[in-house]
């Protein structure tokens, strides 16, 4: 390393430390190329057994029957739609990452929108599983897609229900294939330092034949802006319509306009919360503290901050158009939220996702990794809240008083839920085990930012 | 088979199946046992050495093949090739019969009976049946009924077991001891005449008329007498602890009488109906004006009614409150003279003599009530089974045989330790019993009695009709009636059927001018179910009533005021406990507290603030070294120094369904002035600490204000047609009306004659082949119930106003249930109705979520009829659904669809009317109207543009088809 080195006064760098390209390519990759460390072991070991649990109280519910859960006739969804919103939620940061921040040229993004991008994918597998698990009689769950036979049924494209079906398959694939695509030129990478050949060999062919010249890499950035452009709307689109289940009914705390924006604001909350939880922690195991820096983390928390505001404003107009519209159920439906038996679900919500995150206005706690984990797990456990108070509190007690009711989970729905959480880090260990967990390539792109140093 | 198990009680054992071939029924799992018993295969399992093992390769390589080659069992159906007589597939029979004195008709298909119905060609009940009646379906099928004549619980045949009764009696009859027979109460004609044959065969026979039934008006003239209400003809009725609309015999008559008063359209409804009470009751829930009483409050009341009424001077020490109550009631019950009367439920002689002096001052038994004397009419008589305990207790009397008839005193008689030691004198102890109970362990000869719908009998049902029971289906086991038993004892065997005919050709076929031949008049009768019997009864005019020492003795008697009263009662379903094995009846949640499977102690608000007891906590009630650790329910309108237990619960041998369910409350009963009283005075309670979950199907009662529930004033009412309906909301809509102009399906209900009774829950049950989930599931939350009554109190929690409000799918023209459905599930028939498509639904629930109403139900488990015998009673032309899936009230597509069917046969239009729902053709009040929109002439066209008609919910939009008339309670 040679050469004087020439740091802008106005801008941090977005890499920290003094690398080479070989370098910073040594430092992702060889954790991948190298044995697992121990930790990863006992993690896996752990997220596979939480797995396990999950797996086998599914299988007890699909063979008995539904009535494991604690549902009832007058509360027909609760924890079941409550986890498949939060792991939807969940899988918004991701690709608002790659791709809203993508368009809007955030250099920052480079670091964390691959592990980001990984999280969004997995969550909704995470969400994926309840609405088949939660049906009746989910061995007919493929009568949700529309596909030809010969019974000559067809769907109904007025259900919110179809909706999600198609919102949320459309972002998943696309959501897959955006990030594959940017995987490529990292398999080109790791297939050229293989050095078995059956690893050659398999990273050969994920790399599709990647040979870095300039016409791949030129059409390489071309096809991401284009999904980049493809993915924006979707991150948008997909809570919305996961919104309309609950907007186009006529259950009072469900039938509202405003609830569009406020799942998909909700949603990116929850998902930078998230993703922030997680890089704290991957950062930390795999020593990636001088790509994934402080000042990113800083920068997921001013959009946790807004994005925590918008919430409780969202919060605050719903009970203010209770109010206003005079619709006597929909002004008991808030008022029970707040001061009936799930009051202190709401409270819970309001205090994780409104007040808690305010202490990120400070720049200690800010920068002080330990408490900005800890914000965030707040926020998520805050945004699973929201998801139980709208919920459950509205089915609870709806138009007839006579069907009032309450809910409460059984060790069923608890496994689930738990196991959702092992299939979750299960997959995201796997991914930080064979996947290079920060884009490489990309990386390299940003290292020069606020940097003047000549690299012969 | 060890010895412990041999002796396992009946109920221990499986239920018996249907076998399927010889070999089922041969091999009892005694001799299944020996075939393959230990040892005889042992060769297999151990080999020896290297041939041995070749031996049993070669052996298995071979048979293996042979056996795969086999079909499998062949089970053998036999087709209706050669059609049976009268039996047509797909097409139902109907029978006319009788229940617990409610004249119904019995749907048969492919000879089974899967139905009740209410018998219209009845004068007395005009159609309509009674929540037990239509539950006795299922009873039928009760897997737990006795199957065969025991002898010290062993099985023996009936022959023999004729043989030992006969041989019991002659050796009782030549030692010149007593035989004593205890009958329930009996009103049918040929088996009083049979009872007489026997006492007059056997000499000193004891016939004891045995009942837990309250029949205190019977005994309080100088003879026994029946009595009817006739509420038509009534402006004013005083109803003194009488839940006549609900536990009661002639529920069905009086409801349909009662909504008749209430039919605002024929007699402007200038009737009212004012309750006296300590419980709140089915029947005061529906009474314009009612009041809380404490039973001794009651009793002065009475008096000073009595009082005023006829002049006679009477002082009783009563608050002004009740002094103030006393004169209204007079002088309204004066103000209606010949158009007033009192009806009396209490167990109380007394009282009842002073509401005897009462009516006959008002007139009313020249009028509204109708007394009338049989020789058949053997009235339950707790004195005279009362004086032959206690004989037997001194051992004053010889009893050398006593038969039990399906009677249960070692469940229901107060004092166990008195009834067992007085029984346990007796010899030889005969049983007949419809299935096994605490009185049949007691008995060494027991005998499975035939199920009503077995059987032939004849009943009375009022003093000018006669009800028929016949027959609908052949002994589903090895059992006889009652009447038969004794028919064999007085060597007459040629069955009851043949000794009814005798009987009543002596006796009923007097109307030579419509009959000319006994036949015909015989077949009419049974076909009809009912025939007139006025010109046979006698009108009976009590010479004096004998009221004066009555008040006499009462006013002694109600010097002491309690702290605190018990008061035991009986539920609607549940009644006296014989039904505790009915799920139906044990599912259904009570009219009044909405609970089901269960029996608790009820406390007035007023008393649980004063004691700090809350619904769920368990108390001890306990009086005269008798005990009962309980759990609470908090009960608006209870009178307030009252506890309130209801009867027929705690059976501890029954059947699986009713074993041990709720807690024995019998013990508290005792014996006062000739009758069994059922009020205590000054229980102790005492907090346990414990708590218990009551299974409620609506755990919220107050309807918070919101516009769900219309009513209006009488006075009001007359004033303005539409008063409490003036509501209107305009509504828009962005859909073209799409309607068939052939038919349009809705539904109203006047809520102003509904009464709450719940005969529609369970004729909706066995309709639709409704599965019953069980205590702990109705605690979940779970019951299956397509139709179920909303309850809301209103007003002062200490006697509060009562609304019942039957709620079930309100097929919505723009159901929000349907345009979520992602797999169209369920979607609008062109007729107008809401379908769901048990096939299609892959149980999203997001419909039932969706449903303002809250009327759809989950399967959120199986729930299968694996029971051989319940399985009968399910309906062939309504699917049993599986896990999974969504279900709701369906207006009883496939009625609609037979009609329909019908009427094309024919060629004609449908009738209005034609159609008619289970619940609609089971209500006793006719609040429920069904019919066809397209049609303006319609009953239903009239009743949706009559001035009370609201839909509830109206303000959504969704358009319900389920309409509602607003209720009108005659008070200030």
């Amino acid at each position: 390393m040679s050469g004087k080195e020439h740091t802008s006064f106005l801008r941090r760098p977005l890499i920290t430390k003094e690398r080479t390209y070989g370098e910073i390519t040594n430092d992702v990759l060889n954790s991948i190329e190298g044995g697992p460390t121990n930790t990863w072991y006992i993690l896996f070991a752990i997220a596979v057994l939480t797995l396990i649990v999950g797996l086998v109280v599914v299988g007890y519910q699909l063979r008995t029957g539904i009535g494991v859960w604690g549902l009832n006739k007058t509360i027909g969804w609760s924890w079941d739609i409550t986890n498949f919103v939060f792991w939807v939620g969940i899988g918004h940061a991701g690709t608002f990452i790659s791709a809203i921040l993508l368009l809007f040229r955030q250099k920052w993004r480079t670091s964390i929108n691959r592990a980001a991008e990984a999280m969004t994918l997995i969550a909704v597998c995470c969400a994926g599983i309840y609405p088949v698990i939660h049906m009746g009689r989910p061995w007919l769950a493929h009568w949700v897609f529309p596909y030809p036979n010969t019974r000559a049924i067809w769907l109904n494209f007025r259900s919110p229900l179809l909706w999600d079906v198609f919102a949320i398959s459309t972002y998943l694939t696309v959501s897959a294939v955006f990030w594959y695509i940017g995987l490529i030129p990292d398999f080109g990478t790791l297939r050229d330092r293989a050095v078995t050949p059956l690893r050659k060999k398999i990273y050969g062919m994920l790399s599709f034949g990647w040979d870095g010249s300039h016409r791949t890499w030129h059409r390489y950035e071309i096809l991401c802006l284009i999904l980049a452009g493809l993915a924006a709307p979707l991150v948008v689109s997909v809570h919305t319509i996961v919104s309309m289940d609950f907007a186009t009914s006529v259950i009072p705390g469900w039938h509202t306009t405003i609830f569009p924006p406020y799942f998909v604001i909700g949603a990116v909350f929850s998902g930078f919360a998230m993703v922030s939880s997680l890089l704290i922690i991957t950062r930390k195991a795999m020593k990636f503290e001088h790509f994934i820096t402080v000042a990113h983390i800083e920068a997921m928390c001013k959009v946790i901050i807004l994005t925590g505001m918008l919430v409780g404003f969202a919060y605050a107009t719903e009970f203010f158009i209770a109010w206003y519209g005079g619709n006597e159920y929909e002004r008991y439906t808030f008022i029970n939220r707040a001061t009936g038996p799930y009051a202190w679900a709401y409270w819970t919500m309001v205090s994780c996702n409104v007040i808690w995150p305010q202490l990120l206005w400070i720049k200690a706690i800010r920068t002080n990794l330990t408490l900005v984990f800890i914000i965030t797990v707040i926020v998520n456990i805050g945004m699973w809240f929201e998801r139980f108070v709208i919920i459950t509190t509205s089915l609870h007690r709806d138009f007839l008083p006579s069907s009032w009711a309450m809910y409460s989970p059984t060790w069923v729905e608890i496994c689930t839920f738990i196991g959702s959480f092992g299939l979750f880090f299960t997959l995201f260990l796997l991914f930080i085990r064979f996947l290079p967990a920060i884009a490489v390539s990309e990386v390299k792109s940003v290292y020069k930012f606020a940097r003047n140093k000549d690299h012969n | 088979m060890s010895d412990d198990s041999s002796k396992k009680s009946k109920a221990d054992l499986p239920p018996e199946n249907y076998w399927q071939d010889i070999h089922n029924k041969v091999l009892d799992p005694a001799i299944n046992k020996d075939e393959f018993s230990e040892g005889e295969f042992d060769s297999f399992s151990v080999v020896k050495g290297r041939r041995d093992f070749l031996k049993i390769m070669g052996f298995s390589f071979t048979i293996l093949p042979m056996a795969a080659c086999t079909k499998g069992p062949i089970r053998k159906a036999i087709p209706y090739l050669e059609k049976t007589d009268k039996v047509i597939p797909g097409v139902a029979s109907w029978y006319a019969t009788s229940f617990e004195g409610v004249p119904v008709l019995l749907k048969t298909r492919e000879g089974r009976p899967i139905k009740v119905e209410g018998n219209e060609k009845s004068k007395w009940t005009l159609g309509g049946a009674s929540v037990i009646s239509q539950a006795s379906i299922l009873s039928l099928y009760d897997s737990y009924r006795l199957k065969s004549p025991t002898k010290d619980a062993n099985p023996i045949s009936w022959a023999k077991w004729q043989d030992e009764l006969q041989k019991a009696l002659a050796h009782a009859k030549d030692e010149k001891k007593k035989i004593v027979l205890v009958t329930d109460e009996i009103r049918s004609p040929s088996t009083a005449a049979l009872i007489a044959e026997f006492i007059k065969e056997y000499g000193i026979v004891d016939h004891i008329p045995y009942t837990t039934s309250v029949n205190t008006i019977n005994r309080s003239f100088e003879d026994i007498v029946d009595v009817d209400y006739d509420f038509t003809k009534a402006d004013y009725v005083l109803g003194v602890g009488a839940d006549f609309l609900g536990a009661d015999r002639n529920s069905v008559h009086h409801s349909k009488q009662y909504a008749q008063r209430k039919d605002v359209t024929i007699k402007q409804a200038a009737f009212k109906h004012v309750q006296v009470e300590s419980v709140l009751s089915l029947t005061g829930s529906n009474a314009d004006v009612r009041f809380p009483l404490e039973p001794q409050e009651i009793q002065s009341l009475m008096l000073a009614i009595y009082g005023k009424v006829t002049g006679t001077g009477i002082n009783v020490g009563m608050s002004s409150q009740v002094e103030k109550m006393a004169s209204k009631m007079a002088e309204e019950l004066l103000a209606h003279k010949g158009k007033s009367f009192v009806v009396n439920g209490l167990p109380d002689m007394n009282l009842q003599k002073i509401v005897n002096g009462i009516n006959q001052a008002l007139g009313a038994f020249q009028s509204c009530i109708t007394l009338y004397k049989n020789d058949h009419f053997h009235c339950g008589d707790d004195a005279k089974f009362e004086e032959l305990i206690n004989s037997l207790a001194k051992k004053k009397t010889n009893v050398d045989v006593i038969l039990f008839v399906d009677v249960n005193p070692f469940y229901n008689y107060y004092d166990q330790t008195k009834l067992t030691e007085a029984l346990g004198r007796v010899p030889q102890k005969f049983a007949l019993a419809f299935s096994e109970d605490e009185t049949t362990t007691q008995c060494q000869f027991v005998a499975p009695l035939s199920h009503t719908y077995e059987s032939w009998n004849d009943t009375t049902l009022s003093h000018n009709e006669i009800g028929v029971t016949q027959p609908v289906i052949d002994n589903l086991y090895d059992t006889r009636q009652f009447q038969d038993v004794l028919l064999a004892l007085l060597k007459k065997p040629d069955g009851h059927q043949n000794y009814m005919k005798e009987i009543w050709k002596k006796n009923f076929w007097n109307d030579k001018g419509t009959h000319l031949l006994f036949d015909s008049f015989w077949m009419q009768s049974v076909q009809d179910g009912v025939f007139d019997y006025s010109k046979g009864v006698t009108a009976y005019t009590p010479a004096s009533v004998n009221a004066k020492s009555a008040a006499d003795e009462l006013i002694k008697e109600i010097k002491t005021n309690p702290e605190l009263s018990l008061v035991l009662y009986e539920k609607t379903a549940m009644r006296d406990g014989r039904f505790a094995n009915n799920p139906w009846l044990q599912e259904l949640p009570d009219p009044i507290t909405k609970v089901t499977w269960d029996n608790y102690a009820m406390i007035s608000p007023a008393l649980s603030k004063k004691m700090g007891i809350a619904t769920g906590e368990m108390i001890e009630v306990a009086s005269n070294g008798v005990s009962v650790v309980i759990p609470v329910l908090v009960q608006p309108g209870l009178a307030s120094k009252t506890i309130a237990i209801a009867l027929g619960y705690g059976r501890s041998v029954c059947g699986k369904v009713g074993l041990n369910l709720g807690r024995y409350a019998w013990p508290f009963l005792h014996y006062k002035n000739g009758e069994v009283s059922r009020v205590v005075s000054n229980p102790t309670i005492k907090k346990t600490g414990k708590t218990y979950d009551l299974a409620m199907t609506q755990t919220h009662h107050s309807i918070e204000g919101r516009d769900l529930y219309r009513e209006t004033t009488l006075k009001d009412f007359l004033k303005k047609p539409n008063s409490g309906n003036e509501k209107k909301n305009h509504l828009v809509t962005m859909w073209s009306e799409q309607k068939n102009k052939e038919h349009q399906w809705a539904m109203a209900i006047d809520l102003n004659k509904c009464n709450g009774c719940s005969a529609c829950v369970v004729s909706c049950n066995a309709e639709n082949n409704i599965p019953v989930v069980g205590r702990e599931e109705v605690l979940n939350r779970r019951e299956m119930h397509w139709m179920r009554i909303d309850r809301y109190y209103k007003g002062d929690e200490e006697n509060p106003s009562v609304a019942h409000q039957p709620m079930t799918c309100h097929h919505c023209e723009n159901a929000p249930c349907e345009s979520v459905c992602p797999v169209l599930a369920t979607v609008h028939s062109s007729d107008g109705l809401n379908q769901q498509v048990y096939n299609r639904c892959v149980g999203t629930r997001y419909c039932a979520n969706n449903c303002p109403y809250k009327v759809r139900r989950f399967n959120w488990f199986d729930y299968p009829h694996t029971d051989p015998n319940e399985r009968m009673v399910l309906n062939p032309d309504v699917t049993v659904r599986s896990r999974g899936v969504m279900e709701k009230c369906s207006l009883c597509i496939q009625r609609i669809q037979e009609a329909k069917l019908t009427a094309k046969k024919e060629g004609r239009e449908l009738r209005d009317g034609e159609i008619k729902l289970a619940c609609q053709q089971s209500c006793p009040s006719d609040a429920i109207v069904f019919g066809d929109l397209m049609d303006p002439n319609s009953k239903i066209s009239k009743m949706i543009k009559d001035q009370r008609n609201f839909t509830v919910l109206e303000e959504l939009n969704v358009k319900p088809r389920l309409s509602y008339l607003t209720k009108i309670r005659n008070r200030d």
